[in-house]
Parts: structure tokens; sequence; C-alpha cells
């Protein structure tokens, strides 16, 4: 008798939670993330600062041998820029602007089961908004899938559920880049004939009306054409997930 | 009182090295690990306070709480209330066939084959519901991680138990 009245609350939850979940994938009803971010962050920082004080020595001074060779550079780069601004004058181009909203700092990787996340140091209080893109200095690194407060949640470029519109920098195409829950993405919709070769440069072609135009998104490191109408094209992204440590949040 | 004190105490634990700890970014269950510690201490008491038929209610509330809090933490309630439920009430049905010995090496395979059914569980709610992409093999091996993971500790935390 008990072992039934067992088995009758055990089917009741399971259909309570059904009746709830299909709710929630259809969108009719919403719960909020629980964000622990605040209580987490000490502990982090414990966990972080060891590995981190080495990690900035070495940094440090790989740095000071970047800026001077920067300094030498810096020269002839501003007479390219005043120059390239010069010639788009003549053109008529108006520069689409892209518009940081936040520099962020990542605190930690994603508490998420499903998918590939990490978590940065800013929220909706410093303007940030769930579909912003994410960058670094070497290209796209994601987007806002979640914000609380002064934290936010970034879903990394790699994870199978991230796509992005792109461009071949070298002959135009365009396709789509997704992620594969692995180190490298596939670049998806290339037609046969096309012409890719391994090393080319994919940017975002900001036809998704998500990413601005224009950001690296990674190299093409193999391509297979098997039977079909596309390409099997494999990407290594410009920007390694295990290696964010400072995001910028972008205005699309 | 000091049993809801020690297990509010170690579930928040639990929870927050759940939160803090991944390995190559995937996140463990260590959620599991308290579902069998739980089921362990209550069908197995100390020889004191035994008591001849443990009733099975205040366990399937305990799994119903783990994964409501699982839940709240992912922003979907249900699928891991789900999971949780059916893998305990399945662990509760195996500890009481007494033909089994319990060996460490026993509950190693029940800690492993356990974790592995709880996150099939939520794993194939998430697909089925909401589209989420993701590799199956990929699913096999992340579960097998997570399972492997949660062998020493649930090895060490139900160190002599039964």
């Amino acid at each position: 008798m008990t072992k039934r009245v067992n088995l009758f609350i055990i089917v009741g939850i399971c259909l309570i939670s059904f009746l709830l979940i299909s709710y929630q994938s259809k969108g009719l009803l919403n719960f909020n993330k629980l964000d622990i971010s605040v209580l987490i962050l000490p502990f982090q920082y414990m966990k972080n600062f060891f590995s981190e004080t080495l990690k900035l020595r070495e940094e440090n001074k790989h740095l000071k041998e970047q800026l001077y060779q920067i300094l030498l550079q810096q020269k002839s780069y501003h007479e390219l820029i005043e120059e390239n601004k010069r010639l788009k004058e003549l053109l008529n181009l108006k520069e689409k602007r892209k518009e940081v909203i936040s520099i962020a700092k990542v605190i930690r990787v994603g508490s998420n089961k499903f998918l590939k996340t990490f978590w940065i140091n800013k929220g909706h209080e410093q303007g940030v908004k769930v579909g912003m893109p994410v960058i670094t200095l070497n290209g796209l690194a994601g987007k806002i899938i979640f914000t609380s407060a002064n934290f936010s949640e970034v879903l990394s470029l790699t994870d199978p559920n991230f796509s992005v519109s792109v461009r071949v920098e070298r002959t135009r195409v365009e396709g789509v880049v997704s992620g594969t829950g692995t180190n490298i993405c596939v670049l998806k919709y290339i037609p046969l004939e096309e012409d890719i070769a391994v090393g080319d440069i994919l940017i975002t072609s900001g036809t998704d009306g998500i990413f601005p135009e224009g950001i690296k998104v990674g190299v093409v490191k193999k391509i297979e054409r098997k039977k079909g109408f596309f390409q099997h094209i494999e990407v290594i992204p410009y920007q390694s997930e295990t290696k964010i440590e400072e995001v910028a949040i972008v205005k699309t | 009182m000091n049993f809801l004190i020690k297990w509010v105490i170690l579930t928040s634990f639990t929870f927050l090295l759940e939160q803090l700890i991944t390995i190559d970014g995937i996140t463990l269950n260590f959620s599991f690990l308290l579902i069998f510690l739980f089921v362990i201490h209550y069908f197995f008491p100390d020889i004191e306070q035994k008591k001849i038929a443990p009733s099975e209610l205040l366990p399937i509330l305990f799994f119903l709480m783990i994964g409501l809090v699982e839940d709240l933490f992912q922003g979907i309630i249900g699928p891991s209330i789900i999971s949780k439920t059916i893998t305990g009430y399945l662990l509760i049905l195996l500890i009481k066939q007494l033909f089994f010995h319990w060996t460490e090496l026993f509950k190693a395979v029940i800690i492993c084959l356990f974790t592995m059914i709880d996150e099939l569980i939520y794993s194939f709610i998430m697909i089925y519901f909401f589209n989420i992409s993701v590799g199956y093999i990929m699913l096999l091996k992340t579960s097998l991680i997570k399972a492997l993971v949660n062998i020493p500790f649930g090895l060490i935390l139900s160190w002599k138990k039964p």
C-alpha cells in the first residue's frame, strides 16, 4: 500500500514537472536563474590568485616587449589611418561604428549543464543586454545569453547552439560558422564549387543582424569535399575559449 | 533538528562546489552524491537508531528539493526534479534488495551507473523539449566523466557504510 502511494507521488511529481517544462519550452512560463556569482566570487578569486600571479609576471615581460614593437609601428599606422580616412571620405563611405558598451573581466566558467558558457563581471546595470556580441582583442568570443544586475553569462563561440554569419576575407563568400562543442568550429553552407583554401580568414558579415561586420572569427583548418551540396570545413576560432580573460561587449 | 541543519549545510556546500569546479568546461554532478549519501544514511543508519522499516516519503521529498535547487541554478524548472526523483527512487529500490553485498567496488559501480542515469534522463528531457543541439557521443562522454569523478568522492563520503 505504502509502495503504491510512493509511486503515485513520484508519478505526480513527474507529471507536474513535465507540465512546467512544456510551458517553459513554449515560452509561456519563465523562471529567473538563481545567480550566486556574488557568493562564488571570493572563492573564485582565491582559486585564480596563485595561477594568475605566475602568469602575470610572464605576461608583463611579454607585454613590455610588445609595447616597444608597437611604439615603433605606431607612427606608420597613424599615417595609414589618416590616408584611409581621406580615401573613404573621397568615396563617401560611411564607416559603421561599433560601439563598445563595456569592458568586462571573465570571472568563471559557466555552470550551465549543456551550454559552453562563461561569466563576466558586467550586467544590465552597465548596459549589457541579452543577445549582445562579445569580442576580445583576438576576435569574436560569443554572445550574451543571460544578464543579472552586475553579471552576465556568455555563450561561447564553440558551443553547438552558437551560429554566426561570416564572410571569407579573400573570396567574399558567405557562410555560417557554428560551434561543435569541441575547440573546433564548422563553416556551413559553402557550395562545392566555391574557392576555399586552408588558412582563409573568416570575418563576421553582419548579415545576421546580431554581430557587427568585420570581426575576426577564425581560420580555415581543414576542407573536405564530400557528396552533397556543401563542403565540410573545419575552422579554428581566433579566440580560444580557455584563454579568455577580458572581453568587450559590443552594441549591434 | 541536527539532522536538518547537517543536510542544509552539506547541500549548500555541494552546490557551491558544483558551481565552482569544472573540468575542461564540463560542470560536475555532485548533487547526485547528495542523493546517494542521503539514501545510504537513511536506510542504513547507525545501529542505535536503526528503524525497522523507514518511510520512503522523506527521501522522495529530499530528491525533489535537490532537483528543484539544481533547476533554479539552470533557470529551467523540471528536468532535474524528474531526473533526481527517478534516479533516487531507483536507488531506494536497489538498496532494499537485501541480497546485494555492499562492497566498495559495488558502491563505485552504483555511483557511476546512477550518475549516468541521472545525467541521461536530464539530457534527454532538455534535448526533447528545448531542441538543444548536442552530439550523442559527446553527451555519453561528459556523462561518463561526471560519473567517474563522482566515484572517489562518493566512496570517501560513504566510507564503511553500509
